[in-house]
């Protein structure tokens, strides 16, 4: 279905509302001939109607949390609620060169969600800077660089692991920090293999990279083992928080042992993602690792709270200005929303409803590859002889948002499947039947879905392999 | 503004929307001094603390660059 570009629907000298202005101080005087362009910019020309059928019809070719069921596992796709945009416009006027005497309640906020997401990640100290995840994990590794550098040991420590079904952000981190990369096998219970973690560590190794609950959605259960043997050995445990959401208020990774966490605040702490974000990848780290935070630090002297620039150790700025702040108001918002018991209640309504789909989807035919009581999410094969991307593409023909496909790599067909608790039972059930259903639909309806969507089914090869990126005029 | 006592321009036409100067007295101080007088200006500029940022944007009006202009003079006084 073609679907023009606002520049193709444009038509020499059409126009929608004329504003009404003071006459404009002559641009020639000001910045002299030389500087001005000498034809004015192409810009679209439409009336006024053109443009809001435009962008209107471009925002109902969507799929969101507003309008679908979203179970994209590992990416905690929960409901945004409403109130919480509301609380970040209060915000929008605020410059980030202000004095910060004149700013003391948003650093106040700032000061108030570190001390949030050092409680409820067990750790001591919180920077708000990072981006997002990915972001949040190189400012970790940095962070233990830094660690390793002050004693002496970063000659030696070259190596950080990371277990086979780890988030490809992981090792990609690993690798933008100067580290090689070390893969660590899972056992047959998709849990790190001790023995295999044993043989890698030693002191050419920096840090071990975890996620917890891991990509199948299991709890690593010899956890406390595994932090043990990494500190015998001088190796730092980085705690890759994607997954919190299943654990938030029930099990801390500090009391596990992880020495430096990032969060999703855009995950677990119901801040938008993607379009809708930015994101917002806060680090914590242990006492020993605090003196290397980013600049600036938000601190509380007497009544007061400052940006503290004065940390000699610090590994630098990572991001412009004190991070995504917006986004900070939104995550204050759901802590102090649902309070204490309310974030666990909605850990625990994660764990419950990705245990129900699961079992749902198991009775309609569905391989549940480590079938055993799950975290927030759950890893899923269809039947012998149907592809996860037909599945995913039969999905949307259903109106569901697919789950992560082909993903963790250590399954074969992976339909990785994250409902988060914000789900209603019926909405669970309601894709456990359209699961079902596509089981029942002939082969080559499911090889050529979807059908109704604005474009069809893409070739992902020519649109990595040759995208097009450009507009030319016709 | 450069035509105020304790204020000279950093660098010369043409510039857009903002332009720093460099002031007699210190950019925090400045910069805190107008907060208190209900104006926000003179932002930080990397590696020379008497430097501070200025700008002025489509909403401002005659009046309010000409406040500004008096509330600087009071500060640098």
């Amino acid at each position: 279905m073609s679907f023009p570009l606002i520049f193709e629907r444009s038509r020499p000298g059409r126009r929608g509302f004329r504003p009404t202005h003071e006459p404009l101080p002559e641009a020639e005087a000001l910045f002299g001939a030389e500087h001005l362009r000498k034809r004015p910019p192409r810009l679209p020309e439409v009336d006024e109607l053109t443009l809001v059928r435009h962008y209107t019809l471009l925002s109902h070719r969507q799929a969101g949390v507003d309008t679908t069921f979203y179970p994209l596992g590992s990416c905690t796709m929960k409901y945004n609620p409403k109130a919480y945009e509301e609380a970040a416009w209060l915000f929008a006027h605020l410059h980030p060169y202000q004095d910060p005497k004149t700013a003391q309640g948003a650093l106040e906020l700032m000061w108030e969600l570190q001390t949030y997401l050092a409680e409820i990640t067990g750790m001591d100290a919180v920077t708000l800077q990072p981006a997002a995840g990915a972001h949040g994990e190189l400012t970790g590794i940095l962070i233990i660089r830094a660690y390793h550098k002050d004693r002496g040991e970063d000659k030696a420590r070259r190596v950080v692991l990371v277990p086979d079904s780890a988030h490809g952000s992981n090792p990609a981190t690993a690798s933008m920090a100067g580290y090689q990369v070390r893969e660590v096998a899972s056992g047959p219970d998709g849990e790190v293999d001790l023995e295999a973690l044993k043989r890698e560590l030693g002191p050419h190794v920096a840090a071990i990279m975890l996620t917890n609950p891991n990509t199948l959605g299991l709890f690593e259960q010899r956890i406390l083992e595994v932090s043990r043997l990494a500190h015998e050995a001088g190796v730092q445990l980085y705690y890759d928080g994607a997954n919190l959401n299943a654990i938030m208020g029930w099990a801390r990774p500090g009391d596990m042992g992880f020495d430096v966490v990032h969060l999703n605040l855009h995950k677990t702490f119901a801040v938008p993602h993607g379009g809708g974000g930015p994101g917002s990848g806060p680090v914590g780290v242990k006492r020993h690792l605090e003196p290397y935070l980013p600049v600036p630090t938000v601190k509380k002297e007497g009544e007061e709270f400052l940006l503290d620039f004065d940390r000699p150790k610090s590994i630098g700025r990572v991001r412009s200005f004190y991070g995504s702040f917006l986004a900070l108001v939104r995550a204050w918002m759901y802590i102090r929303m649902l309070g204490g018991e309310g974030l666990r209640q909605s850990a625990a309504l994660a764990v419950l409803n990705a245990n129900y789909l699961r079992l749902l989807l198991k009775e309609k035919g569905y391989r549940i590859p480590y079938d055993r009581l799950s975290m927030h999410e759950f890893v899923a094969q269809p039947p012998e002889g149907f592809k996860a991307l037909d599945i995913a593409k039969g999905l949307i023909e259903l109106g569901f948002h697919p789950p992560t496909v082909y993903f963790p790599l250590i399954v074969k067909e992976a339909l990785m499947i994250e409902p988060t608790e914000t789900e209603a039972k019926e909405t669970l059930e309601a894709f456990a039947e359209a699961m079902g259903e596509l089981l029942e639909k002939p082969k080559d309806w499911l090889e050529n879905a979807p059908y109704s969507t604005p474009v069809r089914r893409l070739d992902e090869v020519q649109a990595n392999r040759a995208p097009k990126l450009t507009h030319f005029e016709p | 503004l450069i035509q105020l006592p304790g204020v000279k321009p950093l660098t010369r036409p043409p510039f857009f929307t903002e332009f720093a100067l460099l002031l007699s007295k210190p950019q925090g101080e400045i910069r805190e001094a107008l907060a208190r007088r209900g104006i926000h200006a003179a932002a930080p500029v990397p590696f020379d603390p008497h430097l501070a940022l200025f700008s002025a944007t489509e909403i401002h009006t005659e009046e309010d660059l000409l406040s500004l202009r008096e509330a600087l003079r009071e500060v640098l006084g």
